[in-house]
């Protein structure tokens, strides 16, 4: 089976490593990955960096309705990042560690689901 | 806007279609029975009208809009479909008005419809081949994730959550036009299937095939075909800034910013309102947006509800139609079925669910997911008698 990232240039080798964002050289802010123009300043020069591996639930559900890609029970939730923004984010369970509000994240870059022959390489933030 | 000059402009005729589960029906179907309605209704010669807006979600044919109106009688006049997630019908309605009160045509159609039986939705977001939406982002989990967040941070509770639907179904049992005409007890709604923790399914709109159309009218006409007008008094829409990312989710910044823009073009505040239809397409929502629109200090929302504030006979009633909880939601639809409910409740029509006296009603609709921004479109219109 081939590995494909979810999105190119999502990770910074190709399928594994940290999730890469951005910092815009205009105003020197950092961005989420995946920004074509700074919010900040609009400028679209922007420079790659790798960001923070760990960070802190902001909010969490636990899904039981399908999605287009996750069976039911699955969970999602929104991270906050030392970089200062959040990200959502599939969640991974940790055994003796349920959600909280508030709990340290880190990140675990695996594959997500197959298409075709292809394992979809994306991400998930499990408690630490 | 509120630098140009606009006429006044009224509403004279408003219909709907059955709201519910009718998959039996067209898009066409559905849009022409609501436009008869509105025509009868305003008893206008349908030549009479010179443009219409036709909001519409989930259809995959083209001019729906012309084909429903050709039905009733209109054609060879300016005709735009428009979309806008749950705030589509509200953006038909804005743009209707706009034309009327700016003077590109004197009488004019907001038609809103949505089969969401026929055109089942993949989702928001999977269908625009958003990472978030591939991620597992739903509209509930959103939801959720928003109403988590509300609890955190201002102790709402799961009981709060749970008595908007408690109320609003009891408004729709008032409403010979609602989807659901039932009574739901507190029990039934924390009860009943876990969707996204902590929203249940009785917290969530269902799905539902429907139309609503309302006939806009310019002052200078409006002798002609009624005695009990309803102003449009106050219109405003915006989509998200890019605050995702960073600001917190249980307010919406839009949400606040399209309300004072709307409460200054009306000249009107949170305090004149006698009524509000909203966008509660998840029980969470209702709270957070009643914060959003200033009837009552941010973090309140839940103590609100609780209170009867919101309940019809209570200071403020908010969706005295059943809401989208009760009423149902054709997406499209529902902005301009709002409008048709604060006409019914101005014109002292509302039978069982009449809010005593109402002057003054505000609706408001809010939805679209977007990787990034805090939501797609918030569009919120005002009216008075």
């Amino acid at each position: 089976m081939n590995k494909v990232p979810i999105r190119e240039g999502l990770f910074t080798e190709k399928t594994e490593g940290d999730l890469v964002g951005f910092k815009c050289k205009g105003c020197l802010h950092v961005l989420p990955p995946l920004t074509v123009t700074c919010p900040y300043c609009y400028g679209e020069e922007l420079e790659k960096m790798p960001l923070s591996r760990r960070g802190k639930l902001y909010s969490y559900t636990i899904n039981y309705m399908g999605s287009q890609h996750f069976k039911p029970p699955f969970a999602t939730g929104l991270v906050e990042l030392p970089e200062g923004f959040r990200i959502f984010s599939p969640l991974k369970e940790k055994q003796g560690k349920p959600f909280k509000v508030g709990m340290e994240m880190e990140l675990v870059v695996e594959k997500l689901w197959n298409k075709g022959d292809d394992e979809v390489i994306g991400y998930r933030f499990q408690p630490v | 806007m509120s630098r140009m000059t606009l006429r006044r402009v009224a509403v004279i005729g408003v219909g709907m279609s059955k709201f519910g589960k009718q998959p039996e029906k067209g898009l066409v179907d559905l849009g022409t029975e609501a436009c008869i309605a509105a025509i009868k209704d305003a008893a206008i010669n349908p030549k009479h009208i010179e443009g219409c807006y036709c909001a519409n979600s989930f259809g995959e044919m083209h001019c729906i809009g012309q084909d429903i109106a050709s039905k009733v009688g209109v054609v060879n006049r300016e005709m735009v479909r428009v979309e806008n997630a749950c705030a589509g019908g509200s953006t038909a309605v804005r743009e209707t008005f706009l034309a009327v009160a700016t003077g590109r045509y004197d009488i004019g159609l907001a038609i809103g419809v949505d089969s969401m039986t026929t055109c089942v939705p993949k989702g928001p977001m999977a269908s625009n081949k958003d990472i978030d939406g591939e991620l597992g982002l739903t509209a509930p989990g959103y939801a959720a994730l928003q109403m988590r967040r509300h609890m955190e941070k201002y102790g709402s509770t799961n009981k709060q959550f749970a008595l908007v639907s408690v109320k609003n179904h009891h408004n729709g049992s008032l409403n010979p036009y609602a989807m659901y005409q039932q009574e739901m007890t507190l029990e039934e709604v924390l009860g009943s299937r876990m969707v996204c923790d902590p929203l249940t399914l009785y917290m969530i709109c269902p799905f539902t095939d429907g139309a609503a159309a309302v006939i806009f009218c310019s002052e200078d006409k409006v002798a002609q075909y009624t005695s009990t007008p309803v102003w449009m008094v106050g219109s405003a829409l915006r989509s998200g800034d890019y605050s995702l990312f960073w600001k917190e989710i249980d307010a919406s910044p839009m949400g606040e910013q399209v309300a004072a823009e709307a409460y200054e073009l009306a000249g009107l505040g949170p305090k004149d309102l006698d009524l509000v239809e909203l966008h509660d397409a998840f029980a969470g929502c209702e709270i957070s947006n009643t914060e959003d629109l200033g009837l009552c200090p941010r973090g309140e929302g839940g103590v609100l509800i609780e209170e009867g504030a919101t309940a019809l006979g209570g200071r403020i009633p908010v969706s005295p139609s059943g809401g989208l909880l009760a009423q149902g939601h054709p997406l499209s639809a529902s902005g301009v079925r709002q409008v048709c409910e604060i006409t019914w409740q101005l014109r002292g029509q509302a039978g069982k669910r009449q809010v005593d006296g109402a002057k003054v009603g505000l609706a408001h609709m809010e939805g679209g997911i977007v990787s990034g921004i805090q939501g797609g479109a918030c569009g919120i219109n005002i009216f008075t008698r």
